[in-house]
């Protein structure tokens, strides 16, 4: 059970959350129970994020080839949760008072975030 | 009348904290944009609560509120997406309805022209057996 005694408690709450989400989200690819169809592609269109399903599961298999960048930063930008929320929930435990991880965490997530919709969306 | 509540509402905050931040991602992708839209309701929700009980209880309010503005945010991308949504449906219709008023030009164009054919075809036999008639008579 989480202890809110704990002053970086919700932080490591919201890490937790986000880590579960993102398992959730490679447990859904890999059991094939996502399967969205694009409405653009209906009609003939091609929107940026059309074929992204097929592209995550392509990148779990650890096929790249033909992947567009965008995809293969979104991959990496979930990915890459995996790693960060439990590195830095362990940081802020062994250094509680330090509130410069937080701002760091923020920062460099807004950067990425930033980058691969950049990347995915107006490229 | 104002509500009382009662427990911890920390973890509402982060909840809906985390759901509008997941669903605000979604909703800038343009293939499943709408439907971010339950997501962020949720954490919109669940947010406001911790929001309102924490002020009244003289709690700090950040991350709360975060998840108000975030989710918020994602709301308003989704509806936008769903607007786009709309006229690409509309477009689809259009292009069905253009396809199938098409078809059913064609199809009436190709039976005239059969019906046109076998008439004429008709009064060849018709006008050949009457002369054949005719011939008959005079001899």
């Amino acid at each position: 059970m989480i202890q809110f005694n704990n002053p970086n408690s919700e932080y490591h709450l919201f890490n937790f959350l986000i880590f579960l989400c993102i398992v959730l989200m490679v447990l859904l690819l890999k059991m094939d129970v996502i399967a969205l169809k694009c409405v653009y592609a209906e009609i003939g269109m091609q929107c940026k994020t059309c074929g992204l399903t097929r592209s995550f599961k392509r990148l779990l298999d650890g096929d790249t080839n033909g992947i567009p960048s965008g995809h293969i930063l979104l991959f990496v930008l979930f990915a890459s949760q995996l790693i960060i929320r439990p590195v830095i929930s362990w940081r802020l435990e062994r250094d509680r008072s330090n509130k410069k991880i937080l701002v760091l965490d923020i920062i460099l997530s807004l950067v990425i975030v930033i980058w691969t919709m950049k990347e995915l969306l107006w490229e | 009348m104002e509500t009382q509540f009662s427990g911890n509402p920390k973890p509402f905050g982060v909840i809906g904290l985390v759901l509008g931040i997941i669903a605000l991602l979604f909703s800038l992708i343009p293939c499943v944009g709408f439907y971010a839209f339950g997501p962020a309701l949720l954490g919109l929700i669940f947010c406001l609560i911790a929001y309102l009980y924490m002020r009244q209880n003289n709690m700090g309010t950040g991350v709360p509120l975060a998840g108000l503005i975030i989710g918020a945010v994602a709301i308003s991308i989704s509806i936008y997406q769903y607007v786009e949504y709309e006229e690409v449906f509309k477009t689809k219709s259009e292009i069905e309805n253009s396809i199938k008023e098409g078809l059913e030009e064609q199809v009436m164009q190709e039976v005239l022209d059969n019906l046109e054919e076998e008439l004429e075809k008709d009064t060849i036999e018709y006008i050949d057996t009457i002369e054949y008639i005719e011939n008959d008579t005079v001899q």
